[in-house]
């Protein structure tokens, strides 16, 4: 035995203890999602990177939204619905476990969704839900829905990331440490650190192919942009407002998909603001936006403009895009009609989201040129789900609504927007109440058009769904019906 | 719980116990070293690579800063403004971020106080720039834009432009003081690297002396129980099988000595083959009763009719030259002594009698009782004269010296017939002419001895 030898025997116990996670290196994924979630618990918070970060992936709802957005049995393996539309009958999957193998069953189901029905328990989109009149477990895997009314809606809805199943022992937790059923167990995740999930060996369905992911949250553009050029990052759902995205689309080592989103880009109006209360300034601020110069800030993508609260791929869209063509003059003169000649002052709270950032200056530059002196301040996300969503604290905002025909937020009284319009509301219980489809699309287009009308918004553009990977990554959605990064999909080309 | 003590197979284990624990003990070293290894790797990795990372990007973010307030500079209106702002609110914020992970450097540090300071300037200053430019940018509105433009107003638009090229000159010096203070910092994250490396690589080159050890000396225990196997095990069972191949194993050369299962067997055989040659000598003493038996008469212990005729008839088969004499002897009137005395005392009467044939005939006689109180004799190679001279001197001390048996006093005498000269082809014939003179005797009153005289003596 001479010390080359050893060497040698050194060198081979090397390569073979590296090359170890080399090899894992398929089964591992990182994850960019941009915005820093304030917890990880989608049940209680609006913010779409929690669902991003958590759908499918850590919980799991008794239904799913698929790639296509349609539903799929998950949770829930089947169901029966009655005549009158008014009861369902939801089969549960039997053997299912949460991550702190406690199991999955009707009464734990019940638990789920009376937690999100119960306005004090926090969840956002409680009022999604409101149709549900009574919840009754029969035996261990059978749950039984009664409603107050046929809701076309619900099975869709219940594959919402706000109607995933908790449990009773750790959903008090969820937000810190999320135990769900999905395939992914949280390992860990501390503020301005990677959330790292891996997965989980009791899941009651196929083994995903990737079993660990590392999902990090860099909202500093410049740092974003870094880190993609450093190629530290597999995937990353939303690159579309990124200047650098052209560059980066030429590299070898990534690919972009363009894809679309249900979600609405909205200049948001707080209608509790005395001026903003008044239809005419909305009208005016309506006319002062040259929609089609914002999108500039797609380098590389040509997202449909809107002109109300609604996906142009739902079959009772209506093209309200020009309902308040790009006027400035008009709209310096709706301001002083409005008695706002002199000026008038408003605050413009942006979140740190890309295209709110570069949307921002646009915006602020249309504003102050028919006489608005905006006050722009850029807050954190956290600051923005506190101060904007849940303080209305705030003059104008911009946000992308990414959750589906959630035409209903204009019906909450208290939502952010405050927006307290009782023709609408009246036109929205219409809707839920509707069951014939052609009806319904009336219906739609008319709320549709009232909402363009009241100018409840400066409706700007369809969300445009961009991703970025790297060459070889498989299997992401092409396009996000719902916020959702579903990483038991994602694969590595063998 | 003898086996538990002495046992071969616990010792066996034993020493198997003692391979392992030292090829556990490499392992162990080996492992700790792969161990180690990847700590200091992970460490450079995670730690140091990371810090070297983050003062790359501070350099890189405090050269970026500098590009973002020539943006900055050079925005004509709010909007440019605006977004230039924007950037270096950005790198303003991740270079804080970074000037803090960097400050979590447990190696060598730089003056830290020194770093923030220089940001503070830097950011101040693009704040100010910021303000300037704003200002600028108003101002131009006025001058290129209103009628009537005041001396003062242009004046005081190269005032501004004047104090922000001071500004971004100033900054242009700051972040080159901040990259020289960062790139400090990156040849001490360097040294740090360089020196955790070089300790590995120290630490590597004990582990390989190590290791080169405990391989030897893991070594040498296989030799040991190789040795101690072969000593306790394998030449015992040699030795035991040497002594066991021999024609006749001796007990004394099976080793027995120790305590354990060879010895145990050793012992086993060893009382084995004690046994087996007490048996086999036992058995040759059967042998040579059952072949004495065969050949000599019981009673007397001479030869018997048998093994006489047998001799008489290998004689003739391979015949001499010699000249043979052969006499019969027969108790005179045995049946009476028999009657009176009774047969045990009659068969004490006739192992006198062989005993006093035996030491009265020569050696060289062959004498066989041939029937119950008949005796045979064959005389090689010796004078009929001499022959008859000899049993008449018999005859006559037999007679005249009564047998003492069992305090009894018998007067016995006998009657002979002496027969010769015979070659040994015809000694059956001489026996019947010997037979026929002991009649004769008989006849003539017993107590004599009659001669008949047949052939000549081989050298007359």
């Amino acid at each position: 035995m001479n010390k080359n030898y050893i060497k040698a025997v050194w060198m081979m116990a090397f390569l073979l203890l590296w090359s170890l996670p080399l090899l894992a290196n398929k089964e591992e994924v990182r994850i960019e999602l941009h915005l820093e979630p304030p917890h990880l618990d989608p049940t209680l918070t609006p913010a779409a990177t929690v669902a991003e970060a958590t759908y499918n992936n850590i919980y799991e709802g008794l239904t799913r939204i698929n790639r296509e957005g349609e539903v799929e049995p998950l949770l829930a393996q089947g169901w029966d619905v009655s005549a009158d539309g008014l009861r369902y009958d939801f089969y549960l999957q039997p053997g299912v476990v949460f991550h702190n193998q406690q199991p999955f069953t009707a009464e734990v189901a019940a638990f789920s969704l009376r937690r999100l029905l119960d306005p004090e328990a926090g969840n956002p989109q409680h009022n999604l839900y409101s149709s549900i009149r009574e919840i009754n477990p029969r035996g261990r895997h059978r749950l039984e829905l009664v409603l107050n009314r046929p809701d076309n809606l619900l099975l869709f809805r219940l594959g919402l990331s706000a109607a995933v199943m908790v449990e009773p022992n750790s959903a008090a937790t969820n937000k810190e440490h999320p135990a769900g059923t999905g395939p992914y167990e949280f390992i860990a995740w501390k503020a301005g650190e990677a959330l790292k999930l891996q997965a989980f060996p009791n899941y009651w369905h196929d083994q995903p192919e990737i079993r660990r992911a590392s999902l990090t949250f860099t909202s500093n553009r410049i740092e974003l942009e870094a880190s993609l050029t450093d190629g530290e990052v597999d995937f990353y759902p939303d690159i579309s407002p990124m200047a650098s995205v052209k560059r980066l689309a030429d590299r070898a080592d990534y690919q972009i998909n363009d894809g679309v989103t249900e979600g609405q880009t909205l200049l948001v109006f707080n209608h509790a603001h005395p001026a903003l209360s008044d239809l005419q300034v909305r009208r005016a601020i309506n006319h002062a936006v040259d929609k089609r110069r914002l999108l500039k800030i797609f380098p590389k993508a040509s997202p449909t403009l809107i002109g109300s609260h609604f996906s142009p791929m739902h079959p009772a869209y209506v093209d309200l895009v020009d309902f308040y063509p790009y006027d400035p003059d008009k709209a310096r003169k709706l301001l002083k009609e409005a008695g706002y000649a002199r000026g008038l002052k408003l605050n413009f709270k942006v979140p740190p989201p890309l295209y709110a950032q570069q949307l921002s200056l646009y915006l602020m530059d249309d504003l102050e040129a028919v006489g608005i002196q905006v006050e722009l301040q850029r807050i954190s996300w956290t600051d923005w789900l506190q101060e904007v969503f849940q303080d209305k604290d705030y003059d104008l905002t911009i946000i992308a609504h990414v959750e589906p025909l959630d035409m209903d937020i204009y019906a909450r009284e208290d939502y952010y927007f405050n927006f307290q319009n009782e023709t609408f509301r009246k036109l929205w219980q219409q809707i839920e109440t509707t069951q014939d489809e052609a009806a319904r699309n009336q219906l739609f287009a008319q709320a549709q058009y009232h909402l363009a009308e009241q100018a409840a918004q400066v409706f700007l553009h369809i969300k445009p769904q961009q991703s970025i990977h790297k060459v070889g990554l498989k299997g992401f959605w092409q396009n996000a019906p719902i916020p959702a990064v579903v990483i038991s999909e994602l694969y590595w080309d063998k | 719980m003898r086996f538990l003590r002495y046992g071969l197979t616990t010792r066996v284990a034993l020493l198997t116990l003692v391979l392992v624990l030292v090829l556990l003990a490499v392992i162990s070293l080996a492992l700790l070293s792969f161990g180690q290894y990847k700590k200091t790797l992970d460490e450079v990795a995670e730690h140091q690579v990371h810090a070297l990372m983050s003062a790359t990007r501070l350099v890189q973010q405090a050269e970026g800063m500098v590009n973002a307030s020539a943006f900055l500079l050079l925005a004509e209106n709010h909007f440019n403004r605006r977004q230039a702002v924007f950037e270096i609110e950005d790198r303003k914020e991740w270079m804080e971020r970074l000037v803090d992970d960097l400050s979590n450097y447990r190696g060598k540090q730089v003056d830290f106080s020194r770093i923030n300071q220089l940001n503070q300037s830097l950011f101040s200053n693009l704040n100010r720039i910021n303000n300037l430019v704003k200002q600028r940018i108003d101002q131009r509105v006025d001058v290129y834009f209103q009628e009537g433009v005041a001396l003062k107003d242009i004046q005081q638009l190269e005032l501004i432009n004047a104090e922000i090229g001071e500004m971004i000159r100033a900054n242009h010096e700051l972040s080159q003081d901040l990259t020289v203070t960062v790139g400090q910092q990156v040849s001490h994250i360097r040294e740090g690297i360089l020196s955790e490396v070089q300790g590995m690589h120290q630490d590597m080159a004990t582990r390989e002396v190590w290791l080169l050890y405990a391989g030897g000396l893991a070594f040498l225990v296989v030799l040991l129980i190789a040795f101690y196997i072969n000593r306790s095990v394998v030449a015992r069972v040699i030795q035991l099988q040497k002594a066991l191949s021999l024609a006749h194993p001796k007990p004394r050369d099976i080793p027995v000595a120790g305590d354990d299962e060879i010895a145990w067997m050793a012992q086993s055989i060893h009382r084995y083959v004690d046994k087996i040659n007490a048996h086999e000598s036992h058995i040759l003493e059967i042998n040579a009763e059952l072949s004495f038996l065969a050949t000599h008469d019981a009673l007397t212990k001479l030869y018997n009719r048998h093994y006489f005729d047998r001799k008489i008839n290998e004689m003739s088969s391979e015949p001499t030259n010699d000249s043979f004499c052969a006499a019969m002897i027969d108790i005179d009137w045995f049946k009476s002594i028999n009657d009176r005395y009774g047969h045990d005392v009659g068969d004490r009467v006739i192992i006198r009698l062989a005993e006093h044939l035996q030491a009265e005939l020569p050696k060289s006689a062959l004498l066989a009782r041939v029937g119950g109180e008949e005796f045979a004799v064959i005389f090689q190679q010796i004078p009929l004269d001499e022959t008859a001279a000899l049993l008449e001197k018999l005859r006559i001390k037999l007679a005249e010296q009564p047998l003492e048996v069992e305090g009894l006093s018998i007067a016995v005498t006998a009657s002979l017939g002496l027969a010769g000269y015979c070659k040994d082809g015809d000694l059956i014939a001489c026996l019947k002419q010997a037979d026929q003179a002991l009649y004769q005797a008989k006849r003539r009153g017993r107590n004599q001895l009659v001669v008949r005289r047949v052939g000549k003596f081989k050298d007359e």
